[in-house]
């Protein structure tokens, strides 16, 4: 069996302007596996998201991040995407006069020139289209909209799930695609996350409550703070946060960093 | 005050410093136009003469000048361009004539400010087509009736320099209710030699009458031309026309197309101009909207880069109760490029129930492109709705991104959205055969990939599937 890691990230450190947000942070990810990631807010969790895909803004200071084998800060945020990481966004951005089909179309076959491949054809396009539409539940006639433009909070979050099962990512990373959702609307997107799940993919799934990951269930979870992962457990730590809080993490946390300067 | 008047007064009387153009221009009708225009019916001579009078008085518009603000001219108006008296027309010039995919046309050319071809014809539907100097001769009460009745009120240089010195152009008489018809019009500049090209043309619409007109100015050598292109509009009662430009003429040129319109009850006139490629291009139009329940709706892209500056004045003027009007105009500056927007809604004090809008919107891509957006209302009468707004921004970053993490390039990403916010003019066509062809050109073009064609820009923008 392939074990070799998806993702490896070593000593992380990176920053915005001079504040430093990521603060020497340790993750490796399997194809295969789900992995969550918790945490108060304000601790980093969209800045590895950030990090992770390239966005303009922060600078990495120390440390690496290793993806299929490469060094992938190195590569631009298109690049990163080609090779199959996607990022749902916690804000979808709306995108005036593109419409939805264009932008699916244009991505997709931003993908498909990369892997050497034609354009896809346009009645392929559009079956593939509605089939995936259904599969998170979208109805047909969004398909005419701009990109997000409009969208409600709902609609917004679903149009990535949608977006993430057209593009079949090989490493997805959800940040926080379950705030403002109602609970339909959250089944909606467990569900098309776990139909995509399968043993070659990976997923980061950033939330700061328990309640997603009674739908899409982890096989590892992190505590993050202070912008490092600061404790990690199986799907029962996602339960343990949900009842006690973050405010032990905290506790522990400033407790153990003192025994360390002591 | 009076005496400040009067030393004016004195100071203009004073031998004026002339630009090297300027005087080129006066020298020249002074001594050899009169015999071009011989055989012309005296009521145009007398015209002409007129506004080279006042052309000699006021001589080209300066920074000073309230409108030209922002449009230096110097660079033209400091060299030699020559009047082209008879332009040698080159046999192939237009086998690769026009065509717009689908569209059943009326193909015309003007090169140079002459007309090419057959010059005065009836065609079967009574509609009748060619040169203007031809109907001076043929149809003088016709054209007495119309000819200069609108710019005469105008007070810029450049119509006075038009009247004055027009070699030809084209004269369009539409019949009471005739419909579905579709003209082409094809001006080339195309001399080798630094050019001073003058147009004038004149279109009558009939009662009913409802036509589209296509019209691409392009260019072939690369030699800077010095062209003006100047219409008169009558759009009677229930007529409809819909104008649709595309200019591409070579990166040394200046080209000025000034129309004025008269819109009667109950009447559309419809103009959307994509402005592509030129040293300097300047439209100015200016609509008098003289009935009820009319219509006028001007639009406008451009898409200007290098040390291109594009212009567009607009003047709408409410003379008569319950009409609309609508000013849209879209610029993209990359590069040093320049852009001067200058939009006027005028609401006559007898014209309640205007409702008159007017937007201009901008996209900067680099710190070097400028624009200049000035819009005026000027509003007398008290039960209207008018509205002007004006935005200038860069491409949003956060979008950029969001596109890039889908695997798009940063290229393609931009592209993306420009091509975007141009839509909105693409999808204000309402002749539904030049939308594909516009949509292609306007790709190219912010690809970089429009350049000056050596035929006509529609035809280079047959879709490539």
């Amino acid at each position: 069996m392939n074990k070799e890691p998806l993702l490896q990230i070593k000593n992380l450190h990176a920053k915005i302007g001079d504040k430093e947000i990521i603060k020497g942070l340790n993750l490796t990810v399997n194809p295969g596996e789900v992995h969550a990631i918790m945490g108060p807010n304000g601790t980093g969790k969209s800045t590895l998201a950030n990090v992770i895909t390239g966005k303009e803004g922060y600078e990495v200071t120390d440390g690496e991040i290793i993806y299929k084998g490469k060094n992938l800060l190195d590569l631009d945020p298109e690049e990163r995407a080609l090779e199959g990481i996607f990022l749902g966004f916690q804000y979808p951005v709306e995108i005036p006069g593109v419409s939805m089909t264009n932008f699916m179309k244009a991505a997709l076959d931003a993908q498909r020139k990369y892997k050497g491949q034609d354009p896809i054809k346009p009645g392929e396009f559009l079956k593939m289209y509605r089939e995936k539409q259904k599969m998170v539940n979208m109805p047909d006639k969004m398909k005419n909209r701009s990109v997000n433009e409009g969208f409600s909070g709902g609609e917004k979050k679903k149009n990535e799930i949608f977006q993430m099962a057209l593009l079949q990512p090989d490493l997805a990373i959800l940040d926080e695609t379950d705030s403002g959702l109602d609970i339909d609307a959250l089944k909606a997107v467990a569900d098309g996350v776990n139909k995509l799940r399968n043993k070659d993919n990976a997923f980061l799934v950033i939330t700061h409550y328990q309640r997603l990951l009674d739908h899409i269930v982890p096989d590892i979870v992190h505590v993050m703070y202070d912008g490092k992962i600061v404790k990690t457990g199986d799907k029962n730590l996602a339960k343990e946060l949900e009842e006690k809080g973050y405010a032990w993490i905290e506790k522990e946390y400033t407790k153990s960093k003192e025994n360390a300067q002591n | 005050m009076l005496g400040l008047r009067k030393n004016t007064q004195n100071l203009k009387k004073m031998p004026k410093t002339r630009k090297l153009l300027e005087q080129h221009i006066i020298d020249f009708f002074e001594n050899n136009f009169s015999k071009q225009i011989k055989d012309e019916p005296g009521f145009v001579k007398k015209i002409r003469v007129e506004a080279f009078e006042l052309f000699k008085e006021k001589g080209f518009p300066t920074l000073k000048d309230e409108k030209w603000r922002k449009t230096n001219l110097s660079r033209f108006v400091d060299s030699y361009y020559h009047p082209v008296l008879n332009t040698l027309i080159k046999e192939n010039i237009f086998e690769d004539a026009c065509i717009v995919p689908d569209l059943k046309t009326k193909n015309i050319y003007l090169v140079n400010g002459h007309y090419v071809g057959k010059s005065l014809e009836i065609l079967e539907n009574g509609v009748i087509l060619g040169s203007l100097k031809e109907a001076f001769i043929k149809y003088p009460d016709l054209v007495k009736k119309y000819f200069h009745q609108l710019i005469k009120n105008s007070t810029n240089p450049i119509d006075y320099l038009n009247t004055a010195l027009f070699t030809d152009g084209f004269f369009l008489y539409i019949p009471e209710g005739i419909e579905d018809f579709n003209l082409q019009i094809s001006q080339k500049l195309d001399a080798p030699i630094d050019a001073l090209v003058n147009t004038r043309n004149l279109i009558i619409l009939e009662k009913d009458a409802k036509i589209n007109i296509i019209q691409c100015d392009d260019s072939n050598e690369h030699r800077s031309h010095f062209a003006t292109f100047d219409s008169e509009v009558f759009v009677d009662k229930n007529a409809e026309l819909n104008w649709y430009k595309y200019q591409n003429i070579n990166n040394l040129s200046a080209l000025f197309s000034n129309s004025f319109s008269q819109v009667a009850e109950n009447a559309r006139f419809y103009t959307n101009f994509f402005e592509l490629n030129g040293k300097l291009l300047r439209n100015e139009q200016f609509s008098d909207i003289i009935g009820k329940e009319v219509e006028v709706d001007h639009y406008g892209l451009y898409l200007v880069d290098k040390t291109q500056q594009f212009d567009n004045v607009i003047y709408i003027a409410h003379s008569s109760e319950g009409s609309y009007s609508n000013q849209k105009f879209k610029g993209i500056l990359d590069d040093n490029g320049k852009g001067f927007f200058n939009g006027q809604i005028l609401v006559k004090k007898d014209a309640q129930q205007t409702n008159a809008y007017q937007k201009n919107d901008n996209i900067l891509l680099t710190d070097k492109a400028k624009i200049s957006s000035q819009p005026f209302l000027e509003i007398y009468a008290d039960d209207v709705s008018c509205s002007h707004g004006s935005t200038t921004g860069q491409l949003d970053n956060e979008a950029l991104f969001y596109i890039m993490q889908r695997g798009i390039s940063k290229r393609d990403a931009q592209l993306l959205q420009l091509y975007a916010f141009a839509g909105e003019l693409i999808e204000a066509i309402k002749l539904p055969e030049l939308i594909e062809p516009t949509k292609d050109l306007i790709k190219k073009r912010l690809n970089g990939e429009l350049d000056v064609c050596e035929s006509c820009i529609l035809q280079c923008a047959v879709p490539t599937e």
